[in-house]
């Protein structure tokens, strides 16, 4: 009897759970649902008019999809779909690095959505700046797959819920004498280890690193904050680049686009060239 | 419902396994029936029986071990002795048994052993030993045995040896060959036999065969192994079988071959006080044991290989020497021109098959066909009785126009060693019906210029992927449990929760095993529940004085453990002090006297109690045990 009650209250405890988990933000499910409908279906108007040749109207058709996804995201309805939908939205309108921007912020909350990745390398692929990303290896993509599967709410989730299960399995081998749970609860152990490590990983990789993308059709990296410093380099529209300080209206970021070298080759020094300063207004943070 | 389910379950498995067990044991039965038969088959047919002696030559007055062996049966009557004059019984008959399956074949034996002892010098025969079973009679063979005077014992004894071993007669070997004069490409059957007085223990047997260098050597078999009386002493025999093909002619000399082993002799010690005699280690570590080194050869064998004849030698002859025969097949019997047909070619009989070249086509009728190289397969079929065989030539035969109407006949040549002479079996040829090829597809053999049909399919437009509409998984991602800080303090503070639970829990168990008036206290409302369920019992059950005294001794015992007294010391009358002193409402109190008091008048008054009544009494004394549970 006791058992099961003990047993009983751990499962309300996780459907109160699971179940707070669809509690709405300031707007609800449904009213989010049906602008995000009302967006989806001028975009697909928009896309019908192009295909008639009709630009003008495309466009405008275009800008009222972008601005109702925009004024979705604007009321704290956050959601990997109405990103990826404002990416498309801006390329439409011939705003690749505000789509790319789009894009980004989609990925991290659908890791697993082969359509992001799709459209971000087909847009890359048409930037003018070459782009040398460092890629993670294959085998440790396969290896630590529940790194790259999941997003950093979903890895949290599953954290909590993996230490609620260990605690409950702690509590049972002590006050129920379950000792057929201790190979069970070294497993736990083990999973929660590991998802505390991606989860500080995923959290500082996402937090602590800033990335921002060039808005602009053309901007140029400076070797100061300010007008009055001599231009390094330009990089165009998309150009990806880590934001590493800020000071008035300046970013300090380091360029992931390729930079003709003026120096000898020793990567070190290259990778000090490929920092600059750069307005705050053409870059948006990802 | 579910614990039924399971039982129900569970007595299907054990008919099931119930089942498999009745059919397993029927199974043993059938084939132990099966088996017993078999046994009395062989006991059926017909014994043969045998006479042996250890040892040849005796001396006055010792022991000569005489064994009569029964082969064949356990259901013989004893073998009687002859009347002996110049020996005595000294021991006997000590029978020994054996059975031994063989291939699925079941031998028995029997041997009945005598001690006799010599009496006189002389040569005399014993036996032969006659003995009747299912109405027949069975003789053994004479055995001869020399007895000569005893020699006087010189009083050396080898220390090692224990004393001198006459083995010449005790182990021996032989090499022979089953015929002296053979053809080239004959086969013979070399054996090599091992003789070794039985019950001699041997081991590390080895043998080094003769040199073959002008044969073609093949292994016959197993080594076999069986028994045989020789001038009357019963040895065990090891035979080793060899085919051999020689391939030149001459006179020609198998040198001879060798053999070791060792002879176990356990040796004789003498129980000494010798300090330093270790022969009590030595025989607990099996030291004691004495090999003694034999090595024997066999003589050599001269053997006269004729060449096979040249007169008389057929055309296609390939060198097969034996006895064959062979079966010709063709498939398909109906083709289209260029289509191919297979020949089966198979020789099988007695000689050398891996040897046998392909069988010959005949010239005529083999016009009209494109031959391609037959694959060929040999298999040994027997080794037991020399090598015997089939080797399958799998020929291809293409024909190349609809007029041929046969296969060409097949002949094969071999020399019979037996008759000395050559003979030719010819098949005849095999009708086929060729008919008119269709229409020539062209075959590509090679995979030139496919690549330059293929190509890769042409990007028309590079665009981005449409939009995403699957309202199902859409949801606000930015809202997520973790971020409300009321859980967030829930997590936290969970573990802090555990640990103050498990030391109350740990304290709680400490106290109920060393605390008795804690225990008492604690368990006071489960003990009270318990007898207050085993009173409302008392009341379907019809027996009042004793309904009222359960329901008396639950509320004192209850009252007792909650207080820490003694349940004698709670009475009617200092009940009202007790729990008045420990801040019982005097309302309660009134009620637990009045309770108490109806419970004593029940159970000496002699009236009829009716049932409600007691049930009114019964739910009194729970109210009242309700209030004590709250003040207590």
């Amino acid at each position: 009897m006791r058992r099961k009650k003990i047993l009983t209250f751990f499962i309300l405890f996780l459907m109160f759970l699971s179940g707070s988990l669809t509690f709405a933000g300031e707007v609800t499910r449904e009213e989010a649902i049906d602008v995000f409908f009302k967006a989806n279906e001028e975009y697909n108007a928009a896309q019908k008019e192009m295909a008639a040749k009709k630009e003008k109207e495309a466009l405008e058709k275009f800008e009222h999809a972008a601005r109702l996804y925009e004024k979705l995201l604007g009321s704290n309805f956050i959601s990997g779909q109405i990103y990826y939908n404002l990416g498309n939205a801006y390329y439409r309108q011939g705003m690749a690095g505000r789509a790319i921007l789009h894009y980004r912020r989609a990925e991290k909350l659908l890791p697993r959505n082969a359509d992001v990745k799709a459209n971000i390398d087909l847009l890359k692929s048409d930037f003018e700046d070459k782009e040398s990303m460092r890629q993670m290896p294959e085998i440790l993509k396969i290896m630590c797959f529940w790194y790259f599967f999941l997003n950093i709410n979903e890895i949290t989730t599953l954290t909590i819920y993996m230490y609620l299960a260990f605690m409950a399995s702690i509590l049972s081998i002590i006050f129920l004498r379950f000792q057929w749970l201790k190979n069970i609860s070294t497993i736990l152990a083990s999973c929660l280890f590991v998802l505390v490590i991606s989860l500080g990983l995923m959290a500082y990789n996402q937090y602590s690193i800033e990335r921002g993308v060039v808005i602009a059709d053309e901007c140029e990296i400076r070797y100061g904050p300010g007008e009055e410093y001599e231009p390094k380099f330009e990089i165009h529209e998309g150009a990806e680049v880590k934001i590493e300080e800020e000071r008035n209206k300046w970013y300090k970021v380091y360029v992931y686009v390729d930079v003709e070298s003026i120096r000898d080759n020793e990567e070190q020094k290259d990778m000090e060239f490929k920092k600059g300063w750069i307005p705050k207004a053409k870059v948006e943070k990802i | 419902m579910q614990r039924k389910k399971n039982t129900e379950q569970h007595n299907l498995a054990l008919k099931r396994i119930g089942k498999k067990m009745i059919k397993k044991f029927y199974t043993i039965i059938i084939l132990t029936f099966l088996f017993v038969n078999n046994l009395t088959a062989v006991h059926a047919d017909e014994i043969e029986l045998t006479a042996s002696v250890d040892k040849t030559t005796v001396e006055l007055g010792s022991y000569v071990r005489f064994t009569i062996g029964v082969h064949g049966a356990f259901d013989t009557d004893q073998p009687q002795l002859p009347p002996l004059e110049s020996f005595s019984l000294g021991y006997g008959p000590t029978v020994s048994t054996q059975t031994k399956i063989v291939n699925n074949v079941v031998y028995v034996y029997r041997g009945f052993s005598y001690g006799l002892i010599a009496k006189e010098k002389g040569k005399f025969t014993i036996g032969p030993i006659t003995l009747e079973y299912k109405g027949k009679t069975y003789k053994s063979n004479p055995v001869n045995v020399e007895v000569v005077e005893r020699t006087p014992f010189d009083g050396k004894i080898d220390k090692r040896k224990g004393k001198d071993i006459d083995i010449s007669k005790k182990i021996f070997v032989e090499l022979s060959t089953d015929k002296k004069e053979a053809y080239i490409y004959e086969q013979i059957i070399r054996s090599f036999k091992l003789y070794f007085q039985k019950g001699l223990p041997i081991d590390d047997l080895e043998y080094v065969p003769a040199s073959t260098k002008s044969f073609l050597v093949e292994k016959l078999g197993d080594e076999r192994r069986y028994e045989e009386v020789r001038d009357g002493i019963l040895y065990s025999v090891i035979e080793l079988r060899t085919a051999l093909f020689p391939v030149v002619s001459g006179n020609i000399e198998i040198p001879p071959a060798k053999f070791k082993c060792n002879i176990l002799i356990r040796q004789q010690y003498r129980r000494n006080w010798d300090p330093f005699d270790n022969s009590l280690f030595d025989e607990f570590l099996g030291r004691n044991e004495y090999r003694y080194p034999v090595e024997r050869s066999t003589n050599s064998l001269k053997l006269k290989i004729t060449p096979l004849p040249v007169s008389g030698k057929p055309e296609g002859f390939a060198g097969a020497v034996g006895k064959f025969t062979m079966d010709v097949y063709a498939k398909p019997t109906e083709v289209k021109v260029g289509d191919p047909i297979t020949l089966s070619i198979n020789i099988s009989g007695k000689g050398n098959i891996q040897t046998i070249g392909e069988p010959t086509l005949a010239p005529e009728g083999s016009e009209g066909f494109e031959f391609y190289p037959a694959e060929v397969n040999t298999t040994i079929t027997d080794k037991e009785e020399g090598i015997k065989g089939e080797k399958l030539f799998s020929k291809v035969i293409e024909p190349q126009h609809e007029n041929i109407k046969a296969t060409p006949a097949i002949s094969f040549s071999f020399f019979d060693p037996v008759l000395e002479k050559y003979q030719t079996i010819t098949s005849k040829p095999i009708p086929i019906m060729v008919e008119q090829s269709d229409m020539e597809i062209p075959i590509y053999l090679s995979l030139e210029g496919v690549e330059k049909t293929k190509a890769q399919a042409r990007i028309l437009t590079k665009d981005i992927l449409p939009i995403m509409s699957d309202l199902y998984s859409f949801k606000n991602q930015g809202v997520v449990i973790y971020k409300r800080p009321l859980f967030m303090a829930l997590i936290f503070f969970a573990p802090i929760l555990f640990i103050f639970s498990c030391v109350y829990l740990q304290r709680h168990r400490e106290l109920l095993q060393t605390d008795v008036s804690y225990a008492r206290k604690r368990r006071a409302p489960s003990q009270m529940k318990k007898q207050l369920s085993n009173t409302r019992q008392l009341i379907q059950h019809g027996n009042p004085p004793e309904f009222y005294a359960a329901l008396a001794k639950t509320l004192t015992d209850y009252i007792a453990n909650k207080t820490d007294l003694p349940p004698a010391s709670i009475t009617l009358e200092n009940v009202s002090d007790t729990l008045g002193n420990r801040g019982v409402s005097s309302g309660t109190v009134e009620k637990l006297k009045q309770c108490l008091e109806s419970c004593d008048h029940g159970r000496f008054s002699a009236r009829h109690h009716p049932k409600d009544q007691l049930e009114d009494t019964f739910k009194t004394a729970e109210n009242v045990i309700k209030l004590l549970e709250k003040q207590l």
